[in-house]
């Protein structure tokens, strides 16, 4: 049968089924969300949809996709008069004939051979279920003495429906060429048209007609239509905009008879030009899914063009090209903007429509983000009958457009993520009431720009991550060792999620079930040119961020040259630049494990020589050899132009200045040392040549503004090739850490608070302040003496009072001083004799930080001698001086 | 059956490549190395925003390679079913294009002993001399 109608109108038919099917998904989950409250709008949208999908394939005669949208709409129009609920036993069965229909479009020429018996069986127990049985199918003929009368099948209910809403039933025959695409409109076009004034309650193509009329010479197929509706009969043929002729009422009084509805007869009267009374329900707001907005209305409404995506890809290359060509145009014309009149303005023209078109060329492969996100309310619907929970899904930002091919790259590792959060972060409604959240859990999919870039997150509040049993299981798994792991954060800790080879199935629960194939989430990620991470708050939720950029085909790049060949270091895996001085070269790049490190703030960067790690020929010194001069002077000769000499001539001069990229890898970083820095270019990535492909470090190739094509480093390929080992470098970090510490505690052990003082004007003398139990002012007139002793009055009793000229040989302090001080040291600890140091001046209290040496002179208490303030200053104990001043005594 | 050759030189011998396989014929401009790519990869060149893959093809029969001159030429071939690489050969001179009978051609001298022998289908005693006969097929097959 098909074969009889064009192939274009049966993919137009295709197309437009499963843009129906799209846009009801979410319509039919909104209605078992809010049950019977969801509103009218959303059913009847519904309701359309499949109607119209049941009159198309009635239309193209695909009998098992029109007998189970037929089914489908059986249900629906059950729930539509209030009969049924939309429990979610009901909508199993909807949405699986729907997955069913979906299948069948997908091989529209075998739909026939597709099975569908399960969703039927489904439809069917729904039906019965309620007591409405399915199998009350009425033939109703048309008017048995017309030869044009025709035979309709249909379900009984439909027809019941029909009557008792006071509808008028027709026969239309409508024909494909002369009454549809003649008057421009597509098949299903028509049956939307019809669908928007009344029911149509079967149809099929009419071969009988085909054969009687005259059309037959045109091979104009006619479909014959049992149609509903409210109109009259010569406002019915004006609504279906066919000839008067085509539209034959048929008899309701028989119908009504034939259904037994007679006596519902008042049901019937309503005014014809009424519309169908509305249900019982209030019409409530539908609830906030995205699927307003992709309302199968609003699409006819825009003009729109199917275009092939190739074509698209190929624009999108060429214009690249261009924005090349242009590129180059610029560069070649800019010293002659003086010498010819008004090609300034002209390169600025070109500039700008370039620019634009780029732009322009761009959006056409743009799409927005909901195109994947649209699918999660089904899957999380689904998981959550599945798993017993209560899930909500939220969206934002479904507008946020990417790149195509992102987007459809995208649609696994989204998938991944929220699975993940259904199964296992959300908590049961049971768990989640005792923990005092809300018993369904809310699960929010936010798409937003950020910085050039398009982030999405997908958040829960579930149970989170615990870092402690990601830590331990990371651990087990040998993916960081023990050592390393005090160092991390929690952040870091919960990160490790993604390292490869973490997660296994059975860990998924434990840890709150983040972790299966996270490590692919992240691969995808970043063959996308993307990033991941992923925060946490035990028991309060997790969040994915993606960091996406907006198109794949041109990406900003930095070129960088090592021995006069050029190279693009794509932006994304850039984390910084780095110069280092020649003079600062020996501080701050070391060797660890034969390999170079860069000391850059507090942490170490393994270092490669891009020239090294490609193999080319250095063009500056190493070092530490110095040997490479040779090669050096070789490629100096030949370069071209002076001013490149001259630079690499300073650079000989400034000995070794490095230029380093530090790069991006996973979770590490290292640093790549460059000869030059260009400029940051956008760059239109070619793929490699499979000539190429084997050396690794490559990404791909490009072709720069000046027309030369160069390579793009892939960081990946250039670490494996210089044979990085982080861990290495990680312990070395560690070790040093560990060294840093130790150093602190043992520098804040040496440290010493000190009393610093003198006798005279020669020597500086200190002793510890721990030692110190008072500082005294006192008058040379109260010190008393016995023979060659002295002493001073201290809460009521003599204290002794020692000279320190008198233990050791330094100066006297100077006669007729007015004040002096004394430093009485606390007693020792085995209570031993008490006195008073003599001196002249205090200097000053402070903390030190010294390593005493050895001083010449003799003497008791003598600790050392160290630099105070530039003085040498020489440190007493003053305990032993007392101790020795007794002894003295 | 005759056959039109595009033919070449390179070290002083004559080869010929059936001009089917021939999309174009550019002189040798700047390539671009590919570091760590097999030796007989040349480079990289621009060909009107195409990136284009040049293979040496005396490094590649086995001698060392040569500086480019004002008569280096690259023989740009055409894509084929199985790759959308575009590859040229760098070649010393492009000659004439000739037409020979591919029949007539014999299998490589025994005493033709260099490494590049396997790449060596035949040699046809044309009008203007000795055309050897390339294995395309080998020559483009990595191994």
């Amino acid at each position: 049968m098909s074969s009889l109608v064009d192939e274009s109108i049966i993919s137009d038919f295709v197309a437009e089924s499963r843009e129906h099917l799209n846009t009801i998904e979410p319509d039919l989950l909104a209605m078992e969300q809010s049950g019977s409250k969801a509103g009218q709008e959303v059913l009847n949208r519904v309701f359309r949809a499949i109607h119209s999908i049941k009159g198309g394939a009635g239309f193209l005669a695909f009998e098992r996709l029109k007998h189970l949208s037929h089914t489908m709409e059986n249900v629906l129009m059950l729930i539509r008069d209030g009969k049924l609920e939309a429990d979610p036993g009901v909508m199993d069965a909807l949405l699986a004939s729907l997955d069913r229909l979906r299948a069948m479009l997908d091989d529209i020429h075998d739909s026939d051979q597709v099975p569908c018996e399960k969703e039927m069986e489904q439809l069917r127990v729904v039906l019965e279920e309620r007591g409405h049985a399915v199998g009350g199918k009425v033939s109703v003929q048309t008017r048995p003495e017309d030869p044009l009368s025709r035979c309709f099948d249909m379900d009984e209910e439909a027809l019941k429906s029909a009557v008792t809403r006071g509808m008028h039933l027709y026969h239309a025959t409508a024909y494909l060429h002369r009454d549809i695409k003649d008057k421009g409109m597509s098949p299903l076009g028509f049956l939307n048209n019809a669908m928007g004034v009344g029911n149509c309650l079967d149809a099929f193509i009419d071969i009988a007609a085909v054969a009687e009329l005259d059309h037959c010479l045109e091979q104009d197929l006619a479909v014959a239509l049992l149609f509903a509706t409210v109109l009259e009969r010569d406002l019915a043929v004006i609504a279906l905009k066919l000839p008067e002729e085509q539209v034959v009422p048929l008899d309701m009084g028989a119908m009504k008879e034939k259904l037994g509805l007679v006596k519902a007869a008042p049901a019937v009267v309503p005014a014809p030009e009424a519309p169908p009374p509305p249900p019982p329900q209030p019409v409530e707001e539908i609830p906030p899914q995205e699927s307003g907005k992709n309302a199968p209305k609003e699409s006819t409404g825009q003009e729109t063009l199917r275009v092939r995506v190739d074509l698209l890809t190929g624009l999108m290359n060429q214009v690249g090209e261009l924005v090349l060509g242009r590129n180059q145009l610029l560069r070649a014309l800019s010293g002659h903007t003086r010498d010819i009149p008004g090609l300034s303005a002209i390169l600025q023209n070109i500039n700008q429509v370039t620019s634009e078109l780029q732009e322009r060329i761009m959006q056409t492969r743009m799409q927005p983000i909901g195109t994947v996100f649209n699918r999660f309310p089904r899957i999380i619907r689904d998981m959550s009958r599945a798993l017993g929970k209560q899930i909500e899904i939220q969206i934002m930002g479904a507008g946020v457009e990417l790149d195509k091919s992102i987007v459809e790259l995208l649609t696994d590792p989204l998938t991944h993520i929220i699975r993940n959060s259904a199964d296992h972060a959300i908590e049961d409604p049971e768990e989640r009431l005792k923990k005092g959240k809300p018993p369904a859990g809310q699960i929010v999919l936010h798409a937003y720009h950020q910085g050039g870039q398009v982030n999405i997150a997908i958040s829960d509040d579930g149970r989170g991550i615990d870092p402690k049993r990601v830590l331990q299981k990371a651990i087990a798994k040998g993916l960081v060792t023990e050592s390393k792991a005090q160092d991390l954060t929690d952040r870091e800790i919960v990160n490790l999620i993604f390292a490869p080879g973490f997660s296994t199935a059975e860990t998924v629960s434990e840890i709150s079930g983040r972790g299966v194939g996270m490590d692919v989430v992240r691969t995808n990620t970043e063959k996308l040119g993307g990033r991941v991470e992923v925060e946490s708050e035990l028991g309060m939720g997790t969040t994915v961020l993606l960091r996406l950029p907006l198109t794949l085909a041109i990406i900003p790049s930095m070129i960088v040259g090592v021995s006069r060949q050029r190279f693009a270091i794509p932006q994304v895996n850039i984390v910084e630049f780095v110069w280092i001085r020649s003079a600062e070269v020996m501080t701050r790049i070391e060797r660890i494990h034969g390999a170079q490190v860069l000391r850059l703030r507090d942490k170490l960067l393994p270092l490669i020589r891009l020239a090294d790690a490609l193999d080319i020929p250095r063009t500056f010194e190493d070092p530490d050899t110095q040997e490479s001069r040779p090669d050096r002077r070789a490629s100096i000769a030949d370069r071209r132009s002076p001013t490149r000499e001259e630079r690499s001539e300073r650079r000989l001069d400034g000995r070794n200045d490095y230029s380093v990229v530090v790069l991006r890898l996973g979770p590490h970083q290292f640093g790549v040392i460059v000869d030059e820095l260009f400029d940051i270019e956008e760059i239109v990535v070619k793929p490699l040549s499979s000539f190429i492909s084997d050396c690794k470090c490559f990404s791909g190739a490009t072709i720069l503004g000046d027309g030369r094509a160069i390579m793009i480093l892939d960081p990946g390929g250039i670490a494996s090739l210089a044979n990085l080992h982080f861990s290495d470098i990680q312990e070395e970090e560690k070790r040093r850490k560990e060294m840093e510490r130790q150093e602190a505690a043992l520098r804040a052990s040496r440290t010493r608070s000190i009393i610093l003082f003198k006798v005279s004007e020669e020597e500086r003398f200190a002793v510890p302040q721990e030692h110190v139990k008072r500082l005294e002012r006192i008058h040379p007139g109260a010190i008393e003496r016995v023979g060659d002793r002295e002493y001073w009055k201290y809460l009521g009793e003599p204290l002794p009072l020692l000279r320190l000229d008198r233990l050791m040989e330094v100066s006297p302090i100077p006669q007729g001083r007015n004040e002096l001080y004394l430093i009485i040291p606390k007693a020792s600890a085995e209570g031993g004799a008490q006195a008073g140091i003599i001196i002249s001046d205090i200097l000053d209290a402070l903390d030190v930080d010294v390593d005493l040496r050895p001083v010449d002179i003799q003497g008791p208490g003598l600790l050392g001698s160290a630099m105070v303030h530039d003085r040498l200053t020489i440190f007493l104990d003053p305990l032993q001086l007392v101790a020795a001043s007794g002894d003295a005594s | 059956m005759m056959t039109q050759y595009a033919t070449f030189t390179l070290n002083d011998r004559i080869f010929g490549i059936e001009i089917q396989l021939v999309r174009e014929i550019i002189k040798a401009f700047e390539i671009t190395p590919v570091p760590r790519a097999t030796k007989h990869i040349r480079g990289l060149i621009n060909l009107r925003g195409q990136v284009v893959t040049i293979m040496d093809l005396g490094v590649r029969l086995g001698s060392p390679p040569k500086e480019i001159t004002s008569q280096s030429n690259i023989i740009i071939l055409k894509t084929t079913a199985t790759s959308n690489d575009i590859l040229g050969l760098l070649v010393d001179s492009i000659a004439d294009v000739v037409e020979e009978d591919a029949a007539s051609a014999e299998p490589p001298p025994a005493n033709v002993t260099d490494s590049g022998n396997r790449f060596l289908a035949g040699v046809i005693n044309g009008r203007t001399g000795l055309i050897v006969l390339l294995k395309l097929e080998d020559i483009l097959n990595e191994s």
